[in-house]
C-alpha cells in the first residue's frame, strides 16, 4: 500500500510506515546537510510530522519522496536563516563527533575517510550541499532536483559542477595530507 | 566542454557518489523515533479536538442553553413553579421552536454528562486494574 494513502487512512499507523520506509534514508541525508546527529534527527522528526499533518496537500502526480525532501529542505533553510551560519567553518566541523559507523570494527583509515567526505560535504555552501545530497547521494535526476530546489535545470547542473570541483579539490587535499602524514 | 557534458556520469562522479553514500552508511534513527512521532501525532490530534470543542461546540451549547432558559422563563412567568416550567418546556409544546431547542439541549447535556461519568468510571477501573497488577 502507498505510504501516503495509509497516512490519509490512519495518521499514526501511516507515520510508522513512513518512518520504516523513509526515516533512515532521510536521516542520512539530514546528516550530510547538518553534520550533527541531534540536529539531523530533529530535522527528520519535524519533516515527517509536517508530512503527516499536511498529507492532504500532497498531489499523487509527483514523487512522494521528492515531496518529503522539499519539506526537509524548507526546514533546513529556515534553521539556517535563524542561525545564520552560511557554511560550517572547518573548526566547527572538526569539533563534530563522528557518528557511530555501521561497520563496527572498520579500520581507522576507513573511518577517517568517511569523516573526511562528510566534512567536505559540510564545507560546501548550502545550496551546493543540497544539490550534492539530492543528485549524488539520492541519485535523483536533474529535473527532479530542479523541481525540489525550485530552480532551472541549468542551475542544478552548474551547481553540481561547482560542487564536484570543490569536493574533488577538498578530498584530494585530505587524501594528500593523509598520505603525507602516513 | 559544456555543462551537459560535465553532468554525464563518468567514473569519477560515480566514485564520488559512492564515497558520499559510504560516509553516512549505516546511520539510522534511534529505535524509539517511530514511537515518539506517533505520540506527537496523537497528542496533537487530541489538542485539535479540544480546540474544536472550545471553538464550535461550546458557543453552540451556550446559544442552546440561552434558548432553553428563555423558554423555561416564559413558562415560569405564567405562574408555574421552576420544575413544572422545565417539564412543560419539554413536554407541552406551546412554541415549537423553543421546545425543539430546549429538548435538544437537555438531551445533549444528559448525553454529555452520561459520557463523562462513563469515562470517569472507565479511568477509575483502569487505575484499579493497574493497582491490582502492581
Amino acid at each position: 500500500m502507498d505510504v501516503w494513502l495509509e497516512i490519509r487512512r490512519n495518521g499514526e499507523s501511516g507515520a510508522k510506515l513512513l518512518v520504516s520506509e523513509y526515516g533512515d534514508r532521510l536521516f542520512a541525508a539530514a546528516m550530510l546537510l547538518c553534520g550533527d546527529a541531534g540536529d539531523a534527527e530533529d530535522l527528520v522528526f519535524r519533516t515527517l510530522d509536517r508530512a503527516v499533518r499536511k498529507i492532504d496537500s500532497y498531489r499523487p502526480t509527483g514523487s512522494f519522496f521528492a515531496w518529503l525532501y522539499s519539506i526537509l529542505l524548507n526546514f533546513r533553510r529556515m534553521d539556517a536563516r535563524r542561525r545564520r551560519p552560511a557554511t560550517i567553518s572547518s573548526d566547527v566541523v572538526d569539533s563534530i563527533p563522528a557518528p557511530p559507523d555501521a561497520a563496527a570494527g572498520a579500520s581507522p583509515g576507513a573511518t577517517a575517510d568517511r569523516a573526511a567526505v562528510r566534512d567536505a560535504v559540510l564545507r560546501l555552501p548550502p545550496e551546493l550541499r543540497e544539490t550534492v545530497v539530492l543528485r549524488l547521494f539520492e541519485g535523483l535526476d536533474v529535473d527532479e532536483v530542479a523541481a525540489i530546489q525550485r530552480v532551472p535545470a541549468g542551475t542544478v547542473k552548474s551547481r553540481l559542477h561547482r560542487a564536484k570541483e570543490l569536493l574533488r579539490a577538498d578530498l584530494l587535499d585530505s587524501d594528500f595530507n593523509k598520505g603525507d602524514s602516513a | 566542454m559544456n555543462v551537459d557534458q560535465l553532468d554525464q556520469c563518468n567514473d569519477m562522479d560515480q566514485m564520488l557518489a559512492a564515497r558520499i553514500r559510504d560516509s553516512v552508511a549505516g546511520m539510522t534513527l534511534p529505535p524509539d523515533f517511530s514511537a515518539r512521532l506517533g505520540h506527537a501525532i496523537a497528542s496533537r490530534r487530541r489538542a485539535v479536538r479540544r480546540r474544536m470543542v472550545a471553538l464550535v461546540a461550546m458557543p453552540t451549547l451556550l446559544v442552546l442553553l440561552a434558548g432553553t432558559f428563555s423558554a423555561v422563563r416564559a413558562r415560569k412567568s405564567s405562574g408555574r413553579s421552576a420544575p413544572a416550567s422545565i417539564v412543560a418546556t419539554v413536554s407541552k409544546p406551546e412554541d415549537g421552536r423553543q421546545t425543539f431547542v430546549a429538548g435538544w439541549t437537555l438531551a445533549g447535556l444528559c448525553r454529555g454528562f452520561r459520557r463523562r461519568r462513563r469515562d470517569v468510571q472507565i479511568s477509575d477501573g483502569d487505575r484499579k486494574n493497574e493497582g491490582n497488577q502492581e
